[in-house]
């Protein structure tokens, strides 16, 4: 189990080095070659290439500068694991305040012959609507 | 070598996760023996609910929302090669009778199991809105 924490300790803080360089085929390197996100307001986005797309979409169409990824909980063994935390990313769209959403994810991880990788990743924000 | 029957975990997986849409006709206790002690459930805009008390609380006043009508489903269930923890995700629209009208939610979930005992237990979902 201290492993995988491990795993995913340094693949979080691999993510979110590649957020803050923009770099977002490093970024979906992350992720496994069919994976999932389901995001907020918006509807599944599978694969790698869309995945990579997704993200720089919110880098570049939302200014996002900073995210940080805390674990909270993970379980599982073998060859997958899930895991619970709470992010917190810092937004600066062009003409606007600068802006920080929290939430909760959940991600699950599978360990492919590339590593562990995520593979099905969901949040949802802790913030109310104005 | 653990013996795993697929499609019966499959089957009882898909049952699960039926059994425990929460409506006015659920019974609390019924549904509360279906859900791990550590189970964390993870509204879209709240906080994550811990604990066996207050996930019985949060079932307890889903029981006295009156749904109109839900529909979505399971759109992939998956199962570690472990045998003993399973994942699903899906698509979920819900319509409840709010205090000004019928209200909507449409969105995402993940769900995740844990094979406790011998029987397959809710460990956990979260959802967020599109």
């Amino acid at each position: 189990m201290e492993k995988i924490r491990e795993t995913i300790d340094l693949a979080n803080l691999k993510f979110g080095e590649f957020v803050r360089k923009g770099d977002t085929k490093s970024l979906a390197s992350l992720y496994t070659k069919d994976a999932c996100l389901l995001p907020t307001s918006s509807g599944i986005v599978k694969g790698r290439k869309a995945i990579e797309e997704f993200w720089g979409g919110v880098i570049a169409g939302m200014d996002l500068k900073e995210i940080e990824l805390k674990t909270v909980e993970v379980i599982g063994e073998g060859d997958a694991a899930t895991e619970m935390g709470e992010y917190m990313l810092k937004l600066e769209p062009r003409g606007q305040k600068p802006a920080v959403d929290r939430g909760k994810y959940i991600v699950l991880w599978k360990k492919t012959p590339e590593g562990w990788k995520l593979h099905w990743d969901i949040w949802n924000t802790s913030l109310r609507s104005p | 070598m653990k013996k795993v029957d697929l499609e019966a975990d499959r089957k009882i997986l898909k049952y699960l996760h039926k059994h425990m849409l929460v409506d006015e006709k659920s019974d609390v206790d019924d549904v509360m023996s279906h859900i791990a002690e550590e189970a964390v459930l993870i509204p879209s805009k709240g906080r994550p609910i811990t604990g066996a008390k207050a996930i019985r609380d949060a079932v307890k006043e889903m029981v006295k929302t009156n749904v109109l009508s839900m529909s979505g489903g399971v759109t992939t269930l998956e199962i570690a090669s472990s045998g003993d923890l399973a994942y699903d995700i899906g698509k979920f629209k819900i319509v409840n009778q709010g205090p000004k009208g019928p209200v909507t939610e449409e969105g995402h979930f993940v769900t995740l199991y844990k094979k406790i005992g011998g029987e397959w237990m809710f460990m956990g979902q979260i959802w967020n809105s599109v």
